[in-house]
Order: C-alpha cells, then sequence, then structure tokens
C-alpha cells in the first residue's frame, strides 16, 4: 500500500520535474537567439563591416529624409552622441517618421557604407502611454 | 463642480476605510450591528463613486476646458460618443472607471452576502481595503478632478488613435476584468483569514470567477480587434508589454477556473487555489504597473522613461497582498493539507492539473519575456529588446499540447481511465491525421498549419463525440426525441456543455491564428490613378484621390488633412468591394501622421489595405496585406462569450437549494 503511495507520488515529481525542465528549456533555448543587442553608431563604425544583422537606435536627422514614393525607397541617416549613419529602406514610410523620431532599424552594415535596414520601427510619443 | 468631484472621492476614502474597519471589528466580536454597519458603508461608496463618475461626465459632455482632464482629452470637435468614451481616454478617467466597477461589484456582493456566512465579512473588509487603495491613487496621483487656473477655449483633443468603435468598449470591458478579480481574490483572502478554507469559498466564487475571466478575454479579444484595424500595420498581436500585461492574468485566470473545479468536485488543491485566485489580481496590479509605472522597457510604446510615483504605490500594495497570503496561507497549513490525493495521473485530474501546470507555464514564459529586457538594463546596464518571436516560439509547443489536452479531457473519467474513454477519443484520433492527410495532399507543406489542423480536427471531433455519446445514452434512458433530448441534456449539465462551446471558441480561435500566421502575404505597389495591380486573387483599380481639411478651426488633435483613396476590387469580372484607404495628418499633434486601412473581410481572408504615401499628382503607394482566417478570431471570440453564459447560466431556484 505505501509503496503505491510513494511510487504515485514519485510518478508526479517526474512529471513536474520534466514539465519544469521542458519551460526552462523552451525559455533558454529561445531568449538568446531573439534578444538582439543594440550597438550605438560609433560601435558599429568601429565594428566596421559585417553581414550580421544588429540592431541600432538612434534618432532620425530630418534633413537627410528622402523618400521615393515610386520605387517605395527610404532614405535617411540615424544619428546618436557617436555620430550619424546613412541607411537605406525599402517598404512604407511609417506614420511617425520624421525628424527627431527615434527609430530602431535591424539590419546589416555590408560593405558599401550604408546600412541597409530590413526592419525600421519607430518608438510612439510618451503620449501614447497615457492611452 | 471639479471640487465637488474631488470631496466626493474624499469622502469615499473616509467611508471604505471605515467599512473595511467595521467588517473586521463585526467579524472579529462578531456583531450583527457593525456588520450591517459596514454593509451600508459599502453601499454608500457605490453611491458616493457613481456621483463621482457622473460629476466627470457632466464636466466632459458640458466641455468644461478648464478641468485639466477635459481639456487634455477633449475638444469641441469630438462626436458625442468619444466624448463619453474620453472618459477611459486617459489615466486618471480609467483609474475612476476602474474604482466605479469595484464599487458596483461590491455592492452586488454585499446584496448577496447573507449565503456566506462566516467568510462574508472577510470579502467585504477586503473590498473595503481594495476601494480605499483605489480612492487613494485617485486623490494622491491621478485626480481627474485637477482644474487650471485659466479657462482655454478649446481643448487640446482625442488622441486620433483612440477614435475608434473598439476603443469606446475595449478599456471598459478590460477594467471590468479587472475589478471583476478583485472578488476571487477577496474570497481567498477572508477564506484564509476565517481559516474557512476547504471548500465553500471555492463554490460561492464560481459566478465571480467566470464573470471577470468573460471580460478580461474578451477585452484582450476587442483590444487586438483595435489594433488590427486602427493601428494599421497588419496585425492584431505584437507580444507589446501592453499586450502581454492583460494576457498573463487572464492565464492565470484561466487555470484558475479549471483548478477550483477540482477542488469543488474532488477537494483537491486547497493551496494551489488560494494562490491561483490571488494571482489573477496581483496580475492586474501589475498591468497597470507596466502600462503606467515606467519600469517596462518597450519597443513600441515609448513609456515613460523614469519610474513613476504610481509604480511605489502599486508595487507596496502587490507587495502586502502577497506579504499577507503568504504568512496566512503559512499560518493556516494544517487545514489547507491533508487533501485528497490523485488515484492516478490517466484521469480527469490528472488532464486539469497538467492543463494548469501548462497555463501557468505559458503565463510564466509570457511574464519573463517581458520583463527580461529591464531586468537585463537593470543589471547589466546594457539595452536589449527581444523580438516577437521569442514568445511565438516559446509558449507555441505548450498552446498546442493544451489544446490538445482540450480534446482528450472530456473523455477521460474523473480518478481512473476507463475503456470507454479511449473509445470516445477514436474519432477524433483517426480525424485528425485524415484532416492533416488532406491538407497535405492539397499542398500544405509548413508543419504549424499541419499540426494545429491535425488537433484542431481532433478536439471538434471528440467533443461531437462526447456529445453524440451523451445525446444516445439520454435517449436510451428517456426515450425523448432527438431535439428534446439534446435541449434537456444542455440544461442538465450546462456547465459543462458551456466549457465544450468555449473550447470549440478556442480552436476557432486557433485556426485564425494559425493562418494569418502562416499564410500572412504582402505587396508594396505604387500606383497612378486609373492603373491597377492583382493581390492574391483580387484585382485592384486605384480610381479616385481627395485631400480635404477637417474641424479646421480651432486646431485640436480632430484638425485634420484627410488623403483618401479609392480602389475597387474584382474578382474576375465582377467588382466585389469599394475600399478607400486613408492617411490623416493632424497637423496639430507631434506625430501628426495617422492611417486608417480599409479592410475586406470574408471567412477565408482579409484583403488589408494600407496607404503609405499619396502624393500631389496622384501617385499613391499602397502596403496589401493578404491575412488568410483573421474572421475566425473574432467569431471565436463570439463563440466563447455564448459558451461562458451557458456555463454561467444560474441554475433555476430550486435545484440550486437543492443543492
Amino acid at each position: 500500500m505505501l509503496s503505491t503511495i510513494v511510487s504515485g507520488r514519485l510518478k508526479f515529481f517526474i512529471g513536474g520535474a520534466i514539465i519544469l525542465l521542458v519551460l526552462g528549456w523552451l525559455v533558454l533555448s529561445n531568449i538568446q537567439e531573439a534578444s538582439a543587442h543594440y550597438l550605438t553608431v560609433e560601435e558599429l563604425l568601429a565594428q566596421g563591416f559585417s553581414d550580421r544583422m544588429v540592431r541600432i537606435s538612434g534618432l532620425v536627422v530630418g534633413e537627410t529624409i528622402d523618400w521615393d514614393p515610386q520605387q517605395l525607397i527610404l532614405r535617411f541617416e540615424i544619428a546618436d552622441d557617436g555620430g550619424s549613419l546613412p541607411v537605406v529602406y525599402k517598404g512604407v514610410r511609417p506614420d511617425m517618421f520624421r525628424d527627431g523620431a527615434q527609430a530602431v532599424i535591424e539590419g546589416k552594415y555590408s560593405s558599401g557604407g550604408i546600412f541597409e535596414a530590413s526592419t525600421l520601427l519607430l518608438k510612439c510619443p510618451s503620449k501614447y502611454a497615457e492611452e | 463642480m471639479s471640487d465637488i468631484g474631488y470631496g466626493i472621492l474624499v469622502l469615499c476614502l473616509v467611508v471604505s476605510s471605515y467599512g473595511a474597519i467595521a467588517s473586521f471589528v463585526g467579524a472579529r466580536r462578531p456583531s450583527r450591528r457593525w456588520l450591517q454597519s459596514a454593509k451600508n458603508a459599502l453601499l454608500v461608496t457605490t453611491v458616493l463613486v457613481t456621483l463621482a463618475a457622473a460629476v466627470l461626465l457632466y464636466l466632459l459632455l458640458s466641455h468644461d476646458f478648464q478641468a485639466t482632464y477635459v481639456y487634455r482629452h477633449t475638444s469641441t470637435h469630438l462626436p458625442l460618443i468619444y466624448t463619453i468614451s474620453a472618459f477611459w481616454a486617459g489615466e486618471a478617467g480609467s483609474w475612476l472607471l476602474w474604482l466605479w466597477f469595484l464599487t458596483v461589484l461590491a455592492a452586488i456582493v454585499v446584496w448577496r452576502s447573507e449565503r456566506l456566512r462566516k467568510i462574508g465579512p472577510y470579502v467585504l473588509a477586503t473590498l473595503a481595503a481594495s476601494e480605499a487603495f483605489f480612492t487613494l491613487v485617485l486623490l494622491l496621483i491621478s485626480n481627474p478632478f485637477e482644474t487650471m487656473a485659466h479657462l482655454p477655449a478649446e481643448g487640446v483633443g482625442m488622441l486620433p488613435l483612440l477614435e475608434n468603435p473598439g476603443m469606446v468598449i475595449h478599456p471598459p470591458i478590460l477594467f471590468l476584468g479587472y475589478a471583476g478579480y478583485t472578488v476571487p481574490f477577496a474570497f481567498a483572502l477572508a477564506a484564509l483569514i476565517s481559516g474557512e478554507v476547504t471548500g465553500d469559498w471555492v463554490k460561492a466564487i464560481r459566478p465571480w470567477n467566470l464573470f471577470a475571466w468573460l471580460s478580461l478575454g474578451i477585452g484582450i479579444i476587442i483590444g487586438a480587434w483595435w489594433a488590427y484595424v486602427e493601428l494599421g500595420w497588419g496585425g492584431y498581436w505584437a507580444w507589446d508589454p501592453v499586450e502581454n500585461a492583460s494576457l498573463i492574468p487572464w492565464l492565470t485566470g484561466t487555470a484558475f477556473l479549471h483548478s477550483a473545479m477540482m477542488q469543488e468536485r474532488r477537494g483537491m488543491h486547497r493551496v494551489w487555489n488560494v494562490v491561483l485566485a490571488t494571482l489573477p489580481f496581483v496580475l492586474c496590479l501589475f498591468a497597470t504597473l507596466v502600462t503606467r509605472g515606467g519600469i517596462v522597457v518597450s519597443d513600441l510604446h515609448g513609456f515613460s522613461s523614469s519610474v513613476q510615483p504610481i509604480a511605489y504605490l502599486l508595487l507596496g500594495f502587490i507587495a502586502i497582498i502577497l506579504g499577507l497570503t503568504a504568512f496566512l496561507t503559512y499560518r493556516r497549513r494544517l487545514q489547507l493539507t491533508g487533501e485528497r490525493g490523485m488515484e492516478s495521473p490517466f484521469s480527469r485530474e490528472g488532464a486539469f492539473l497538467l492543463a494548469n501546470v501548462l497555463l501557468c507555464g505559458i503565463a510564466l514564459i509570457v511574464f519573463i519575456g517581458t520583463t527580461y529586457p529591464s531586468f537585463v538594463q537593470a543589471f547589466r546596464g546594457i539595452q536589449i529588446s527581444l523580438d516577437a518571436s521569442f514568445f511565438d516560439r516559446a509558449t507555441g509547443p505548450l498552446a498546442l499540447v493544451l489544446i490538445c489536452l482540450m480534446g482528450i479531457c472530456p473523455v477521460l473519467a474523473w480518478r481512473r481511465l476507463g475503456s470507454d474513454s479511449l473509445r470516445g477519443l477514436l474519432p477524433g484520433a483517426i480525424g485528425g491525421p485524415v484532416f492533416a492527410a488532406g491538407l497535405f495532399l492539397l499542398g500544405v507543406r509548413a508543419p504549424l498549419p499541419l499540426v494545429s489542423g491535425l488537433i484542431s480536427t481532433f478536439v471538434v471531433l471528440s467533443l461531437l463525440s462526447v456529445l453524440v455519446q451523451d445525446l444516445m445514452a439520454r435517449r436510451r434512458s428517456t426515450g425523448e426525441g432527438h431535439l428534446r433530448a439534446f435541449v434537456k441534456l444542455l440544461f442538465k449539465g450546462h456547465r459543462r456543455y458551456g466549457a465544450y462551446v468555449v473550447h470549440f471558441g478556442v480552436v476557432l480561435i486557433t485556426i485564425g491564428v494559425t493562418g494569418s500566421m502562416s499564410y500572412k502575404t504582402e505587396q508594396l505597389v505604387a500606383l497612378s490613378p486609373g492603373e491597377s495591380t492583382t493581390v492574391g486573387g483580387y484585382e485592384l483599380r486605384y480610381t479616385d484621390h481627395s485631400m480635404e481639411t477637417l474641424n479646421a478651426e480651432p486646431e485640436t488633435y480632430q484638425s485634420r488633412i484627410r488623403l483618401s483613396t479609392t480602389l475597387d476590387v474584382y474578382v474576375g469580372d465582377s467588382r466585389v468591394a469599394t475600399l478607400t484607404p486613408q492617411k490623416n495628418f493632424h497637423y496639430a499633434m507631434e506625430n501628426p501622421w495617422v492611417t486608417e486601412v480599409a479592410i475586406r473581410g470574408t471567412l477565408k481572408e482579409d484583403l488589408y489595405v494600407i496607404l503609405a504615401s499619396l502624393d500631389e499628382d496622384g501617385v499613391a503607394a499602397f502596403q496589401m496585406v493578404i491575412n488568410p482566417l483573421v474572421t475566425w478570431i473574432w467569431i471565436g471570440g463570439g463563440v466563447l462569450l455564448a459558451g461562458t453564459a451557458i456555463a454561467a447560466w444560474p441554475r433555476r431556484r430550486r435545484t440550486a437549494e437543492e443543492g
């Protein structure tokens, strides 16, 4: 009788341990891959060209914005304390894209000296937080 | 008028604090007079907060721009419906709405409190104390009745994104859920304080639990719908901290619904239920901490970057709740243990337990993902961001197992595995793979739709086969006709069948999510007037464009230049729709551009057209998205609502008294 209770308990402990391991594995195996480190413009320039995907956050420089609505190509420069970086992005010009907007770009800085952004995100203004 | 509103809130703080103390004294002595006085106090707070809400509504409707809240969130350009919904367009109004719901729910608890016997007074004490906390927040930090020294001629206006039907109903329903979860928490705490932890409180809590769970769930779905039709990025869920913050309490609330049933039916999981009744409430507070506190880092929303005063108040309240619950659970550990053990993991209990663990596991993963960037920033000083794919990949497998369980669970018996159970699984076990194979032959090769199709079919067939088995059993024993037996069955087992309907709704949502995740396609085109393009099976002809200025004077957030385009949609030779994607330039705003997407939805797919830009010569850039099966998500939400209504339907008085 006792042994069946013990083995019953054991089953549940083993089951619980397996579930915890699965949970841990799901989190750990994905969290590294999905977390992108932000680089500053300075750090990126110091690294030089590479085919690695990187993420950069900075402010859009207004007078550099060049939007071609026919080809849907957006060229601009993004700047932070360490300098500025020319960027090209193919896609829709986001609603909040304007001078001084805080932008997050993700893409490659391969040869050519122009950052090819595959995603362009803009941070909503703080006013939105009031919602 | 504003001063009256503030005065009412001060009075409400006094009365609710008194109510908390009086209920506690009434329970300790015990004294009926104290208790009656406490009940009256709670009813008075309901009246007071209703009055305060009426004052705010009056200020809004009379465009009293001297009131800061009215000035900041409305303008005379706003239509009536949005002047009313401005009540919850800002932080202070949202808190007031939350408090108002809480006082109304508390009044209902008071009205029904005779049945609660020993735990009743402590339930009232907890509710009154929570009311006092929310009133304190309004008075100290977020006062909706603040006024300015001068009277501005016009208000700033409402954020254009909030001018949407979704935002009229989403916040109230969500806050109803937030407020609703105060009641299960109050019951759990009362059970701990009074020592009546064995079973009754869980039974008494059921309608509240269902109500809060449904409100929060429907609130989340409407929020997703709003994001889909208003934010204009082609999706409905981005795993943004704001979205996650309301999903986490809903997941734990779902777990609680299931584990409460285990205690009700089989006397199991007493400690776990106390924890699960408290968690959704605490996590609703956490959700507010995320959206208002300036603690969690977000990519999309530039929240206030510094920690706000409200954060300390909320953290303090959360710490008190968790500390108190932990302390009382420890003190009551003897009453809480000695529960019945589980006989076999291959039983309905086992399946419920696994569902519980999975739901909490998903909630934990979402919690970790939401707070991880903040922790990294706080402890390692580097800025990182977590891609939305993390959530898909980490929670997806668990969610699929969970959905699978919805098909297995109904056929399992309580206590142990029987041979009947296995027979019940048969239709789904055959039908699921057959359906998946069919999809494969039709050319579906991606793993997600195949797995999801298999599981969905399995669940639906299992639910149906259980229903048919029950129906035939009833007809054999009573000799009733098909329809009569069916209706009687639904009435008698409305809790069970209501739950099946809810599960069916979840399957529909799964189908919609799978379809839009796997087969979303998008295309960017620039067109001149008169040109056309094909997307999916549609031909879109760009026929017309216009530019007009709306609400020019006086200048508010509602003042805008509207760029509008007209596209005729053809399938073959017949015109099926005319879409007018627009873009508004709200020139009074810091971020002036707001997109109005145009959607043509069918059960098969949504054609979702975003106007990206429009030049003066009429050249327009469009982003065209085909989102398959999205409509199923909204239908699933409706089915969920219907199922919960069936499950929560009050039993007839006579049977209620017998039970």
